[in-house]
C-alpha cells in the first residue's frame, strides 16, 4: 500500500514484461509486425478475439443450415420434401434432431429410408385424422391408441395427436396439406 | 459385393446427367442445373467438398423466357474502363450462339467463388439433340424437367380433343358472326 511517500518511493513499478509476454503468446502466429510490436499486436489480438467470438455463433448457424441442406437432398431421393419430413416426424413424435437424421442419411441409408416412410405415412395419416378418415395400408402402432378420442373437430384432433402449439398448428398442418 | 474402400470411392464418383432444355424457363433451369453441378442433391454435400456431377444439356436452342424477356434482358460485358460496356439483348445473344444464354444464366447462378470456373467445365451444352459418342456413353441419368413442355394443338389426338371439357356448348342453330 502506498500509504506514505516513503513506501511509494521504495515500491518498484509493475513489470511490463509478463503483461506483454501474454499478448505475444497469443500473436506469435500473426504476420509481420503484428507479432512483435506491442501496440499493433494487442490490437490484432483483440480483433482476432472479436472475430473468434462472432465465428463461434456463425458456426452453429452454418452447421444447422448444412444439416438441413443434406436432409433436403436425402429426403428428395425418396420423393418426400424436407418440410413434409420434419412435420411428419413431429406428428409421429419421433424426436430425432437434424444432426442425427443427417448422419443416418449418410451412414445408414436404409434406416433413413424407413424413417422417411414413417414421416410420409404420419403426414398423410394426420391429415386424414383431421378430416375424419382412416388411412389405408400400414398404420403406425404408437398412434393407434390415441386416435380413438378424435371426435371430428379440431380441438379433439389436437388433443388426440398431442399436437404441439395446439389449434394454430393443426390449422397450419391442414392448410399446408397436399390435396389428394 | 464391393469392399468398404470401393464403396467409399463410389460415393465421390462423378455421374453424367442429361438435361433437356426444350421449352424450359432459363432462370429456373439454371437453378436446377446448379443444384446438380454443386452436388446439392447428395446427402454428403459440403461447400468445400468437390462432389458435383457432370450435366449435359441438350436442345439449348429451344430454351424459353417469359414475358418480353427476350427483348428486355441484357447480357453485358465490361472491361473496367469508362464507357466500355457492351450490352446485347437476350434475343441477339441467343442468335449469336444458341448455347450462350444457358451458359450465362448458370454462370451467374453459381456461387461466386474460386470453384465457379471448375464447375463450369463440367457443364456441357449442345444446341440440338446431337451429342458426341464419347459423352453419350457416359450418361447414366436424367434430370427431371422444371416444367412439362406444353403440347401443341396438332399433337392432340381426335379422342382427346373430343373428350376435352367445354365451357359452352352452342345450340344447334348457332351461327358465329364473321
Amino acid at each position: 500500500m502506498f500509504l506514505t511517500l516513503a513506501r511509494y518511493a521504495r515500491s518498484p513499478p509493475p513489470d511490463k514484461w509478463w503483461k506483454r509476454r501474454y499478448v505475444y503468446n497469443n500473436t506469435w502466429r500473426f504476420w509481420g509486425r503484428h507479432r512483435n510490436c506491442y501496440k499493433i499486436a494487442i490490437q490484432s489480438m483483440q480483433h482476432a478475439w472479436r472475430a473468434a467470438k462472432r465465428g463461434r455463433r456463425e458456426k452453429k448457424r452454418f452447421v444447422r443450415g448444412l444439416w438441413i441442406e443434406r436432409l433436403r437432398a436425402a429426403s428428395e431421393e425418396h420423393g418426400l420434401s424436407y418440410q413434409h419430413l420434419v412435420v411428419g416426424l413431429d406428428m409421429a413424435q419421433v424426436q430425432l434432431d437434424r444432426k442425427v437424421l443427417s448422419h443416418l442419411a449418410i451412414y445408414e441409408p436404409k434406416t433413413f429410408k424407413s424413417i422417411v416412410e414413417i414421416a410420409r405415412i404420419s403426414y398423410g395419416e394426420g391429415l386424414m385424422a383431421a378430416t375424419g378418415k382412416q388411412p389405408e395400408g400400414v398404420s403406425l402402432g404408437s398412434c393407434t391408441g390415441t386416435r380413438g378420442s378424435f371426435k371430428g373437430d379440431l380441438w379433439s384432433y389436437c388433443k388426440c395427436r398431442n399436437v404441439r402449439g395446439g389449434l394454430m398448428f393443426a390449422v397450419f398442418a391442414m392448410t399446408t396439406s397436399p390435396r389428394t | 459385393m464391393a469392399s468398404r474402400v470401393q464403396q467409399h470411392w463410389l460415393t465421390f464418383s462423378r455421374m453424367w446427367l442429361l438435361c433437356d432444355a426444350r421449352w424450359q424457363p432459363a432462370p429456373e433451369l439454371a437453378k436446377r442445373i446448379c443444384k446438380y453441378l454443386e452436388g446439392r442433391h447428395k446427402p454428403v454435400y459440403h461447400p468445400l467438398t468437390d462432389c458435383g456431377d457432370h450435366v449435359v444439356v441438350i436442345n439449348t436452342k429451344e430454351v424459353a423466357f417469359d414475358k418480353n424477356q427476350w427483348e428486355k434482358k441484357l447480357y453485358a460485358v465490361n472491361t473496367g474502363y469508362k464507357n466500355t460496356m457492351i450490352a446485347m439483348s437476350a434475343k441477339d445473344f441467343h442468335r449469336m450462339d444458341p448455347t450462350k444464354v444457358v451458359e450465362r444464366e448458370v454462370y451467374s447462378e453459381l456461387p461466386k467463388n474460386l470453384q465457379r470456373k471448375n464447375l463450369m467445365t463440367r457443364l456441357h451444352l449442345f444446341p440440338d439433340e446431337n451429342i458426341p459418342d464419347n459423352i453419350k456413353q457416359n450418361l447414366v441419368d436424367i434430370i427431371p424437367p422444371v416444367m412439362e413442355p406444353p403440347k401443341r394443338l396438332d399433337e392432340f389426338t381426335e379422342e382427346e380433343k373430343a373428350s376435352w371439357p367445354r365451357f359452352f356448348i352452342p345450340p344447334a342453330d348457332y351461327k358465329p358472326s364473321d
